[in-house]
């Protein structure tokens, strides 16, 4: 009797889960490239997104999930196109915050946002913003101050909550951060 | 009476003193939680929430209302290190007694319990290892 928070993405034809050992990788534009062939510039956003295994290795080799990409405040670029709406973004380019609850329950509150050594500092030398699928703006989500609400969900033994991600740099070097993620249900 | 058979749930006593637990077969329906549930059963009888007892593994917390609204559910923090690849999930049982000036959390996990204030209005469950506010250890 417990809830799981699984983290899914569309990659390779389907919605693949996020392993335990898995990793989330944004680069610059252009094929898979790990490390710093892959470098995003200081002060541009990613042109990619991979997903990766523990030895850094590309899972999505057929399809890569959906490349969010921060162009301003209420526009992004998917997959390298023009700047659209935020708005306009799917589901299904989204992350997926599968959640299921056992026994049955609502969602009263969900969150997430990303951090750096402790979880009210921002990652170091990272910027990230996010948005909750549908939302008409992106917002900061680093540290725990910058939570960004998912919002509520009526009662279910399954949820699942969209939303997206984009990074830039604002230091060389590899750079990295954690993914907190938070349901409170009732 | 608590059973000492189950591992995790909660124990509640409405203002008649009929006791409930999220095992209770009146409890049971396809549309609501079993507090949902019981939070209706009250109303409708006209009656108040009084106690609230929350058990998980070894830990065990109760909260009297003492006039206030009372609320029981669970809560889940994942993280995943964006690097490392390390994925670590996070289960909570926890009681809120909503004062009109601070809400009052009673938090545990399998082998800690906590008592956490926030300000009202706060839907969110403090993560006991991550929060910066008023704070109290019980275990």
């Amino acid at each position: 009797m417990a809830n799981t928070l699984t983290l899914k993405v569309n990659y390779n034809g389907s919605l693949q889960t996020i392993g335990a050992t898995d990793k989330l990788y944004w680069q610059k534009a252009g094929p898979f490239a790990y490390g710093a062939a892959g470098a995003i510039l200081v002060g541009e956003y990613n042109d990619g997104f991979h997903i990766v295994n523990s030895s850094n290795e590309e899972l999505c080799t057929s399809a890569h999930p959906t490349n969010l990409k921060y162009v301003s405040s209420s526009t992004v670029s998917i997959d390298g196109g023009a700047a659209v709406d935020l708005n306009t973004v799917t589901t299904s380019q989204c992350l997926d915050l599968n959640v299921t609850c056992s026994p049955a329950a609502e969602i009263i509150e969900s969150s997430f946002f990303v951090y750096g050594s402790s979880e009210e500092n921002t990652p170091v030398g990272i910027r990230v913003k996010g948005f909750k699928q549908g939302d008409t703006s992106w917002s900061d989500v680093g540290g725990s101050a910058n939570a960004l609400s998912l919002g509520i969900s009526s009662f279910n033994t399954e949820h699942n909550k969209y939303f997206g991600l984009s990074v830039m740099p604002i230091t060389n070097g590899a750079l990295s951060g954690t993914l907190k993620c938070s349901v409170t249900c009732v | 009476m608590l059973s000492n058979l189950r591992l995790e749930g909660w124990h509640a006593v409405l203002s008649n003193g009929d006791e409930f637990d999220d095992n209770s077969p009146i409890l049971q329906t396809d549309n609501r939680s079993p507090w949902r549930e019981l939070e209706r059963i009250a109303s409708e009888r006209n009656l108040s929430i009084v106690s609230v007892t929350i058990f998980k593994w070894t830990q065990r917390i109760t909260f009297e209302s003492n006039g206030y609204k009372l609320v029981t559910g669970t809560a889940t923090h994942s993280r995943i290190n964006l690097s490392q690849g390390k994925s670590i999930v996070a289960n909570y049982r926890w009681v809120r007694r909503e004062k009109e000036n601070v809400w009052e959390w009673g938090i545990c996990n399998n082998i800690n319990s906590w008592i956490i204030e926030t300000p009202p209005g706060v839907e969110m469950c403090p993560d006991p290892y991550d929060y910066n506010g008023v704070q109290y250890a019980i275990s």
